[in-house]
């Protein structure tokens, strides 16, 4: 990249050619006003308030846009420039509804914000007082038109960041206003709920129900963290008031790992049920009763230490210290059976390794970023935008921005089965058969870049063609997405649930050899279930031989710990299957039909409220600050897990 | 002599505009007097299709006088929508606030607007009957004035983030929590004030002493009295039960809850008013006309929980046979009674080892279909009323203000003082004044504000029945 | 030294942006040395006593402000806005985006406690405008406050400004919308 030097309102300032005037501005610490530029997207000149003058151009140019050449003579601000200003802002406050009185972004708005700048106490023009709804349909965000300025700044962010493009321009002229899908409620539309567009939006125009009145940024706290939730460990930014989560933002937009989801943007602003606020034990009426930390860990002690067939599990959600000190209190009372909720889906994925090749499988485990970088993407199985939304739309963004290839193989329709160049349907429980198939037609197609001495005996057992009548299936869809697959440099294969669901090892092998078969640098991501997934693989705490959770109905285990952290999910088909147990104990945030069954109950802080390291689903350290305070004199996972271990020892 | 109508415009109420019509007959004497609301601005209307989250701080707007009550019976309507119960220190801090608006308010309307004719006397200087006139005449009573007022906003503006137009009430709780060092400055505040207020009182006192006659007898007529009551039919401003009783004594509703008021409330539409009419459903309109506000309020409740305040009650009680004081006049003295219970109760609050707390907000993502939020505004009830669908969406409103109560009262009570005063189309300034000041009693909202600035604004004009101004007089 | 004439109006409004004024505590009483308020400032009549200046809270949306406002004006030296309604058009302009019979039908005879409405149209009541309007596009306005209601601190900076005999244009930093 070549430098350039021009001249800024008489000073001479270094560039670099491709640059534009106000990447250049910026970068010289000169200030200009923009409404329509962010962080990371394409510029449009849409707001024309960074217009500057430039020597021999006729007119005002939009700086945003106007490339910077060695040379050019730029003015940044004199009378007649700041004099447009002054009129575009008047024209923006007069087109549209803008009642700043109430305004949720009051105080923290950019339109605001330069309407004082220019001191724009009243306006010259007519006001349009134009009709116009406020779409509510969204559960989390809300988009008031009236508020709108036409920037395009969600627009992009849906399009270029999240890579949904959920939204865009609707109708024509003055009418012109921003549309999901094509004019439909943004609750209904194809949007993923990222809230990328509410971060982007300059003005009140997309607010957060969760966050609407809380508190403006300038009155808040700012903790940065990571998002503990599905394992992708996106870089948080907590905004607080009073010890109250009022939002939580991306860092960087435009970053690595800096888009969010609903998940971890919105989710946390809910509280999902009520609190454990202390350590609960049985009273003599057999009622759970609050304890204090000191009378808890005694009668745990007492119990669990003294019964020979104990087990415990815990969920992939709690930390690695927790998991830690739950290792080594396991240790401490020679628990022999020891597992994690979602210890199927460990044994079921390193089992298939095992069978494939442990080195080599391992080899093929891809990070997130492989995704963004593909030319063809396999997606098997897996709908991440409801379960890792951010990879959802990692796939999406390669193949708007990439022209990325998507080859979906599931039964079930998700948001990829319309933009994927083939979608492959088998019926359910028949998907092994249409992956073998898959690999069958690769074979067929001749260039295949992978090994195929080594990765094709699989594939010879089952011909495609006869295999496409067995699953009802177009052949020529098959050879289609073979074509892609086997044409392809780069490619990925992401699978998750839809495979892990039938705890067939043997199915996750097939995946790696078609993995092998594509491409000479295989790259396979699975998607993990819960945001330390992986940490908890990593500490030996899955049970490598089989389900602990199965062997609690048999009625053999008299003694359970239960570290659940702040997982909800399954709580009723967990709680069933305790029937049985003689003494539990259950370490969780949130009361639930398990903690119910429990005859010792501690209180457990959420991601939010801790400091804590995750590993990703791609193997990545990460780790959460505590951006609010727990309720009252909880402690962490770990010292509560600790405080056990130092009762049995007395 | 041909009959004349006469026109008090602008006389100022919550929403703007106000005039009194009076009609004289052939004699010169009253045939009837109107009080009419000339403005109209629509928020029923144009709140529809908002979000919930917004309107505790859109609709404030609706009086920069008592903008907490509006936030705080809005936000108590969205709490509802919500479906959650708030924290106990948000509820604490929300009443705080309401306090904060109840000492500004009624210091605001006894000191800036009642004091000047109680002090002065309503035949005095035009000129000098305002509160700029007091500051030459009492300069000290003026500054305890500023002071007490001043004190009130600076609540407000602590726990509400603004003087005019707080916005700190929100769905679910409260956006700010009270500081220790705040908490500690209001504290250290509670003793002058409280000795101010009772200064007030006094002024009263010696009023109504020297003025028996007028007091007992001014702008009086018989109503029903409206106003919320705890549990114990205790004096309540934030939260409670409505009782309504008329001036016989008969209780008409007992331990009533607000939410469902369109079971006894409804609302008469004059073609000559922007404001509407409140009546009670089972007397119907114009029989069912009641009054709200501090009088009703103290003739609705049987005790008040602080100890000055109660004291006073008791005395205020036995002014008439049946416990229910129907004189317009004595809206000042109740006015101050409640005054004294804000401060006590300020005090109260702030002592509360709650009040600092943080827990003050609960959220929810499932919204209830409809919502009714009902406080005690210093002027009267107040009701906001939404409907909302399942995306937080409102659909309808319906809101019933303060002064709106008042509405019937006031033409009332304009009546009853024209046709004691005005005989045989003798007008002079003096007499309009006291016919402005039955409607002062009932501190409509701006007639405080012009007050405050100067003067009541007052042109009359004696017109011919072919609209041929016959006499004009200025105030 | 004599005194400065000055008139305030209310037209559609709250009143907050007079509560406001109220809300610069004791400097009214210094202001009460400087400014003489007018006796009638607010009058729907022909007659109106000229002063060296107008203050109008609040926005036009019916016959009668808008009489007022123009009387006002020409009455008056100088004119200064006072808040969001009367410099932009604010929350009562967000009726301007209806047709006026809606609105009006919804008050009088839709809301849920009305009993047997009507809309009031005897001449007892103004016309509504069509729309609802900022102070300048009826009359010139020389100065502007805006705020849902302006700060005490910016009312006070306008008043002492006009009073130092200097048109105020207030700066960005007490300027609030909100």
């Amino acid at each position: 990249m070549s430098e350039i030097t021009l001249t800024i309102n008489g000073k001479q300032v270094k560039g670099n050619q491709g640059d534009t005037v106000l990447a250049v501005c910026e970068a010289n610490g000169i200030k200009l006003p923009t409404l329509c530029h962010y962080k990371g997207l394409t510029d449009v000149g849409a707001c024309r308030l960074c217009l500057v003058e430039i020597e021999k151009e006729r007119k005002p140019v939009p700086a945003c846009l106007y490339p910077a050449r060695d040379g050019i003579v730029v003015v940044t601000s004199n009378e007649k420039l700041e004099r447009y200003r002054r009129l575009v802002l008047e024209l923006l406050f007069t087109e549209r509804n803008h009642l700043c009185a109430y305004c949720v972004a009051s105080g923290d708005c950019e339109l605001q914000s330069l309407a004082y700048t220019y001191q724009m106490d009243s306006t010259r023009y007519q006001y349009s007082w134009p009709n116009l709804v406020v779409d509510s349909s969204h559960p989390y965000v809300v988009f008031d038109h009236n508020r709108c300025i036409l920037c395009g700044r969600c627009i992009r962010t849906c399009d270029e960041i999240t890579g949904a493009h959920a939204l865009d321009f609707g109708k024509r002229g003055w009418k012109t206003t921003v549309s999901a899908d094509i004019n439909q409620p943004l609750g209904e539309s194809s949007c993923i709920s990222c809230g990328g567009c509410f971060q982007a939006c300059p003005t009140g125009a997309i607010f957060s129900k969760g966050s609407a009145y809380k508190g403006r940024p300038d009155e808040c706290a700012v903790v940065e963290s990571s998002c503990a939730i599905c394992g992708i460990g996106c870089e948080v930014k907590g905004l607080v008031k009073d010890n109250r989560l009022v939002r939580i933002d991306s860092p960087d937009l435009s970053s690595d790992r800096g888009l969010l989801c609903d998940m971890g943007r919105f989710e946390p602003l809910f509280k999902p049920a009520e609190r454990v606020t202390s350590p609960m034990k049985r009273n003599a009426k057999g009622q759970l009763a609050s304890c204090s930390y000191e009378e808890a860990f005694e009668a745990i002690a007492k119990k669990l230490g003294s019964l020979d067939n104990i087990a415990a599990i815990a969920s992939g959600k709690a930390s690695n210290e927790a998991l830690n000190a739950f290792a080594d209190l396991n240790k401490a009372l020679g628990t022999k059976l020891v597992d994690t909720l979602d210890g199927d889906d460990f044994r079921t994925i390193t089992q298939g390794i095992a069978k494939f090749d442990n080195k080599a499988g391992l080899a093929m485990e891809a990070g997130l970023e492989d995704i963004l970088s593909a030319d063809a993407i396999l997606i098997i199985g897996a709908h991440p935008v409801k379960t890792h939304p951010v990879i959802g739309s990692y796939v999406m963004r390669a193949a708007s921005k990439n022209k990325a290839q998507l080859i979906v193989l599931d039964p079930l329709r998700n948001p990829f089965t319309f933009r994927a160049s083939v979608w492959l349907r088998p019926s359910e429980g028949k998907e092994d058969l249409a992956i073998k198939a898959l690999g069958n037609a690769i074979l067929d197609h001749g260039k295949v870049s992978g090994d195929k001495t080594k990765f094709s005996a699989e594939f010879k057992e089952v011909e495609a063609r006869k295999a496409a009548k067995t699953l009802g299936m177009d052949v020529n869809d098959i050879y289609k997405a073979a074509e892609v697959l086997a044409e392809s440099n780069n490619s990925v294969i992401i699978y998750g649930r839809g495979i892990l669901q039938f705890k067939d090892s043997s199915m996750v092998a097939t995946i790696l050899n078609l993995a092998g078969l594509i491409s000479k640098k295989p790259k396979v991501i699975s998607l993990k279930r819960n945001g330390n997934s992986r940490g908890a693989w990593e500490l030996g705490i899955s049970n490598s031989k089989g389900s602990v959770v199965t062997e609690l109905s048999k009625g053999k285990i008299k003694g359970l710990y239960l570290l659940l952290a702040d997982d909800l999910a399954e709580s009723r088909a967990l709680s069933d299957s305790m029937k049985g147990i003689g003494f539990a104990v259950v370490q969780a945030s949130y009361l639930s039909p398990i903690t119910d069954k429990a005859d010792v109950v501690l209180p457990s802080l959420l991601w939010t409220e801790s400091k804590g390291s995750y590993t990703t689903l791609d193997g990545i350290s990460k780790s959460t600050a505590p951006m609010v305070k727990g309720p009252a004199d909880i402690k962490s996972d770990a010292d509560t897990i600790k405080g056990i271990a130092k009762h049995l020892k007395k | 002599m041909a009959s004349k109508i006469i026109e008090i415009n602008p006389i100022t109420r919550v929403e703007g505009h106000g005039k009194v019509t009076i009609q004289l007959d052939e004699a010169g004497n009253v045939a009837s007097a109107r009080f009419h609301n000339t403005q109209f601005r629509g928020f029923e209307k144009f709140c529809e299709g908002q979000v919930f989250w917004e309107m505790p701080t859109l609709t404030p707007r609706i009086c920069g006088i008592c903008p907490v009550s509006h936030q705080l019976a809005s936000a108590k309507a969205c709490d509802t929508i919500l479906g959650v119960e708030l924290t106990r220190p948000a509820t604490l801090l929300r009443e705080l606030l309401h306090l904060g608006q109840y000492i500004q308010s009624h210091a605001l309307h006894f000191f800036h607007l009642a004091s000047p004719d109680l002090l002065l006397g309503f035949d005095s200087d035009p000129a000098l009957r305002n509160v700029i006139g007091l500051i030459g005449v009492n300069p000290e009573l003026a500054t305890k004035a500023v002071k007490m007022r001043s004190l009130g906003q600076t609540i407000i503006k602590k726990l509400g983030g603004k003087k005019v137009h707080p916005n700190a009430a929100i769905p679910g709780g409260m956006s700010t929590a009270l500081s220790v060092e705040d908490r500690d400055y209001f504290l250290r505040q509670m003793d002058w004030v409280l000795a101010d207020a009772q200064v007030a009182l006094k002024i009263w006192k010696d009023f109504a002493a020297k003025n028996a006659d007028l007091v007992e007898n001014f702008g009086k007529f018989p109503s029903g009295y409206l106003g919320m009551v705890d549990k114990d039919n205790n004096l309540a401003l934030y939260d409670g039960k409505w009782r309504l009783v008329d001036s016989k004594g008969v209780v008409l509703e007992e331990q009533f809850d607000p939410a469902n008021y369109l079971d006894i409330i409804a609302e008469y539409v004059e073609d000559w008013s922007y404001m509407k009419f409140p009546f009670y459903k089972s007397l119907g309109y114009p029989g069912g006309i009641y009054r709200a506000g501090p009088l009703a309020r103290l003739n609705a409740c049987t005790g008040i929980t602080t100890p000055i305040a109660n004291a006073e009650l008791k005395l205020f009680k036995k002014l008439s046979k049946f416990g229910f004081v129907e004189s317009s006049l004595y809206y000042h003295y109740a006015r101050l009674i409640e005054l004294i219970y804000s401060i006590e109760k300020t005090r109260e609050l702030l002592e509360d080892k709650d009040i600092t707390s943080t827990d003050i907000q609960v959220n929810s993502n499932k919204y209830n279909e409809q919502g009714v939020g009902v406080v005690e505004a210093p002027r009267g009830t107040l009701i906001h009323h939404y409907w909302s669908d399942e995306t937080g969406k409102i659909t309808k409103l319906n809101l019933i203000v303060a002064t709106g109560h008042n509405n019937a009262a006031m033409n009332r009570a304009v009546y009853e003082v024209a046709k004691e005063y005005i005989k045989k189309g003798n007008v002079t300034e003096g007499i309009l004044n006291r016919v402005e000041a039955a409607i002062r009693c009932y501190d409509p909202c701006l007639s405080c504000s012009t007050h405050a600035l100067g003067q009541m604004p007052l042109l009359i004009q004696l017109q011919a029945p072919d609209g041929n101004i016959v006499k004009e007089i200025y105030s | 030294m004599a005194k400065v004439k000055v008139a305030t109006v209310w037209l559609e409004a709250c009143s907050g942006c007079h509560m406001s004024f109220l809300d610069i505590d004791e400097f009214i009483i210094d202001v009460a040395k400087l400014v003489e308020f007018h006796r009638s400032p607010i009058t729907d009549i022909k007659t109106f006593t000229p002063v060296d200046v107008g203050i109008v809270e609040g926005s036009v949306g019916n016959e009668e402000e808008k009489e007022i406002i123009e009387e006002l004006r020409h009455n008056c030296k100088i004119l200064m806005a006072w808040g969001d309604c009367a410099c932009f058009g604010g929350v009562c302009a967000m009726r301007s985006s209806l047709n006026k019979d809606d609105v009006l039908r919804c008050a009088y005879i839709e809301t849920a406690s009305t009993y047997k409405g009507k809309i009031p149209q005897s001449p007892g009541v103004p016309a509504l405008l069509d729309k609802v309007y900022p102070a300048n596009q009826i009359v010139k306005v020389d100065c502007y406050i805006p705020g849902c209601p302006p700060e005490p601190e910016a009312i006070k900076y306008g008043l002492t400004e006009l009073l130092a005999g200097r048109i105020p244009v207030l700066p960005s930093n007490i300027m609030r919308f909100d």
